[in-house]
């Protein structure tokens, strides 16, 4: 069947009122389990799974579609009204996000979120139906020594992002880079840092970490102030926005940067969505005339992450439908969804199934594009409701919410301790200026760049320059050097019109 | 209702001959799965608990994910819970044989009482379709001219597919440089983006692949053809008397009541003669082995000698 016939009777298909009623329940579904901390997208996912199994295929996807989509922009709901992100790839929309609510707009940054995320993902789902294949043959130009140098692109971003104290933003990655370091070695399988207690044979999961940096601190300070002022709203309050943010048009820019940096960091098996949301983060803040205004309330910075990430989204679903090969955990997830149905992902499926496929791409689409509607609503009349609440009820809900999103990861109560030691941990790094960010990209970046070193040098049998020699890690290390001179050089730049300004 | 909260805890407090009559009425059964949702395993056990719903009559079984440590937390788990049929587990075999000579774990071999096998996965040994190399005579004769040339990913030492390329090395006198890879699909991608020479693997995941085209199978360590992929040349047709692989099967903690063991292992067998699993298992590449608790038990303590051995001479760590 020609792909048109096949586009056509998909599109038929997906409208289907079981179908669509498919697609924004589990829109709806992702939205929420994002929106709770520690709850994600893959587990959402996981847990759909089974139910699935008697489901007609597209009821199934269409639910998997919407889960997917709605849960990465789930994240950015309470990352904005608590600054807690719901999701790791939501941490850059807290930078700015947080700041907006503080002055009023929540509603507006609201609506900039899922708007983003809206178009973030109808870019990426485009980009999957039509690009799927060239952009497969990119993902096999990555082996580990390629991974390794994204692994330190991944990094040196940090770097950047370390804001205005840079000695205490590298302690904060050194931090991550540590804790990553716990468990099994998986190239030797030796113990590290596990002091010969079981539980730590296993590492920790950056959604433990995570949930604890972010989500116990908010709760103790919203807990003091409910201490010091008894039973009184939190006065974080969504009031209806003074101004409407209208000014769309300058947010078209950094759309277009966005959706481009989040496609392409999919096709990357492992990296994710975080690396998209912050690389997208730094690239829109670079690219500003007035990058000062970032981390200040910028509409820009907050698009730029929400686009970034959910633009990750039906990319990293490329590797998994055209090499049966899934690139990540939540397209690991997927794709067993695909087998549930009897599917096999790969080129076969193209062939053997075309309207199946072609219309689970069609909704990765439009369970993208309804994040324009259900999105902002979900946000506004659901979660917004919250913040009207007392501080000294909003602590204890979000205590608990992150316990039970951290248990359901491996049914662990160490996992409940490491969290509450974690949390503790945020809160005193807060208290001391250090920022957080750099502990969770430490924690995601570190044991990667550390595996894919050691598969790479085992691979080129210890040689350590033709693990660099290949084009594609050319061009990344090339990218890595562009990036750690630009503050170098603006250093010197200021020091030079310091200096003249000053004989003068 | 508080007359069902007392029996309930009435049956609790039975001695196990007489819990053992209500089993499994009550509660449901925990079923441990020492890898993460989604995964192999995991799509495995929730593709049968409908079926043995089916065929345990009351029965109401809950997965569990106890992922981590290489299977290590989960597969502790059922071992050290109480022996009352409520919590079994799925074990890996062989990564829940090896890991108590690699360190000191909380569970031997013997904490376990096999129930039964369901999957056997038998080791493959794999190229990329545009390979050099197409045979395993090829391999072997390059291999021996250059030793440590050939990059082989396995999937983590200790694991079934470390062990399966072990036996090869040994059995043919080659020396090659191992790669392990954390997992199937980033050795996947490794070998058909040309970064390694060939993976050992699965059949179970290689077939789908081989089918495509993308990559092709140089050996099988099944004694015979397997049927999901009959193209496939086995080791022992090539003059290599290897029969090695994944098993995955159901064990409960040692100290289970035999009249349990069997009623599950009855269970499991009708299961795996269901048409409408048997349908399922195909779509998912799943190569069906059954064994009932006697074989199954027998099975795995030769196996877990043969590693023994192997750890005595060899020690992978």
């Amino acid at each position: 069947m020609p792909m048109q016939d096949a586009l056509l009777s998909a599109l038929i298909e997906i409208f289907a009122w079981q179908n669509f009623l498919a697609m924004v329940v589990g829109v709806i579904g992702g939205i929420v389990v994002g929106a709770l901390p520690g709850l994600t997208a893959t587990m959402g996912i996981a847990i759909l799974i089974p139910l699935t199994f008697t489901m007609e295929p597209l009821i199934a996807l269409g639910m998997v579609a919407g889960i997917y989509n709605g849960g990465i922009y789930g994240g950015a709901i309470p990352a904005i009204l608590l600054g807690i992100p719901g999701t790791s790839s939501s941490i850059p929309t807290t930078f700015d996000g947080v700041p907006l609510a503080r002055r009023g707009d929540a509603e507006n940054a609201l609506r900039v979120s899922a708007y983003s995320s809206a178009i973030g993902g109808i870019a990426s789902g485009v980009a999957l139906l039509i690009l799927a294949p060239p952009l497969a043959t990119v993902t096999l130009l990555f082996g580990p020594a390629e991974y390794f140098w994204v692994a330190v692109f991944g990094m040196c971003s940090i770097a950047v992002l370390l804001g205005d104290d840079a000695f205490k933003g590298l302690i904060s990655a050194a931090i991550g880079l540590l804790i990553g370091t716990i468990g099994i070695d998986s190239v030797s399988g030796h113990e590290r840092f596990t002091f010969d207690i079981f539980y730590l044979t296993g590492g920790f999961d950056f959604i433990v970490l995570l949930a604890g940096l972010y989500g116990i601190p908010p709760a103790i300070t919203l807990a003091q102030t409910a201490a010091s002022s008894a039973i009184a709203s939190s006065g974080l309050s969504v009031t209806r926005a003074k101004t409407r943010f209208r000014d769309w048009k300058s947010l078209v820019p950094t759309w277009i940067r966005s959706s481009t940096i989040g496609i392409v960091v999919g096709v990357l098996p492992g990296v994710g969505g975080t690396m998209a949301a912050f690389l997208s983060y730094n690239e829109a803040r670079r690219a500003d005339p007035d990058p000062s205004s970032f981390g200040k309330g910028s509409y820009k910075g907050l698009a730029a992450s929400e686009c970034g990430n959910n633009a990750d989204n039906a990319s990293s679903l490329i590797p998994t439908l055209t090499l049966g090969v899934p690139g990540n955990a939540v397209a690991a997830v997927i794709m067993g969804a695909f087998l549930v149905q009897g599917l096999q992902p790969g080129p076969a499926m193209f062939r053997s199934e075309p309207v199946l496929v072609y219309a689970f791409i069609l909704q990765m689409i439009m369970t993208a594009g309804m994040l324009f509607f259900l999105g902002g609503m979900i946000a506004l009349r659901v979660f917004a409701p919250v913040l009207r609440l007392p501080p000294a009820l909003i602590a204890p809900v979000v205590i608990c919410l992150s316990v039970i999103g951290v248990y359901t990861i491996q049914n662990s109560i160490f996992d409940i301790y490491a969290l509450l030691g974690f949390g503790v941990l945020g809160y005193l790094l807060q208290a001391t200026g250090f920022p957080l960010a750099p502990v969770v990209l430490g924690l995601i970046l570190g044991p990667m760049a550390e595996q894919q070193l050691r598969l790479a040098l085992i691979i080129a049998r210890g040689d350590f320059v033709a693990i660099s020699t290949s084009a594609v890690s050319l061009i990344i290390i090339s990218l890595i050097l562009v990036v750690l001179a630009i503050p170098l050089v603006r250093f010197v730049r200021g020091h030079i019109v310091r200096n003249r300004s000053r004989t003068r | 209702m508080k007359k069902l909260l007392g029996l309930t805890l009435a049956a609790g407090l039975m001695l196990p001959g007489a819990a053992m009559a209500d089993w499994p009425a009550g509660q449901p059964i925990n079923l441990v799965v020492a890898y993460s949702a989604g995964g192999g395993t995991d799509i495995l056990a929730r593709t049968m608990v409908p079926f043995l719903e089916r065929y345990i009559e009351g029965a109401r079984f809950v997965v569990v994910n106890r992922p981590g440590a290489g299977g290590e937390f989960g597969f502790t788990e059922s071992a050290n819970a109480t022996p009352d049929g409520y919590t079994i587990g799925f074990v890996n075999a062989p990564a829940f044989l090896t890991l108590p000579y690699e360190r000191q774990t909380r569970y031997t071999f013997e904490s376990f009482e096999p129930i039964a096998n369901l999957v056997t996965d038998p080791a493959s040994l794999i190229v990329r379709a545009d390979s050099n190399i197409e045979s395993l005579e090829q391999f072997v004769a390059y291999a021996k001219e250059n030793p440590n040339a050939l990059t082989v990913g396995q999937q983590g030492y200790g694991g079934s597919m470390h062990l399966s390329l072990e036996a090869m090395l040994r059995s043919a006198e080659i020396e090659v440089t191992q790669v392990p890879f954390p997992g199937i699909p980033p050795a996947s991608t490794a070998l058909l983006g040309g970064h390694i020479a060939a993976n050992m693997w699965g059949l179970g995941e290689a077939a789908p692949l081989a089918k495509e085209g993308a990559i092709r199978v140089l050996g099988v360590m099944a004694r015979d053809r397997v049927a999901l992929y009959p193209d496939a040349p086995t080791f022992a047709e090539q003059g290599y008397d290897l029969f090695s692989g994944s098993d995955r099967g159901f064990a409960a903690p040692a100290g289970t009541p035999q009249e349990i063991i069997d009623t599950l292992g009855a269970a499991i067998e009708r299961t795996l003669q269901d048409p409408e699993f048997l349908a399922a298992a195909e779509a998912q590449f799943l190569p069906l082995n059954y064994m009932g608790p006697a074989e199954y038990k027998a099975y795995l303590g030769e196996l877990n000698q043969q590693i023994g051995q192997l750890w005595e001479t060899n020690p992978w760590r």
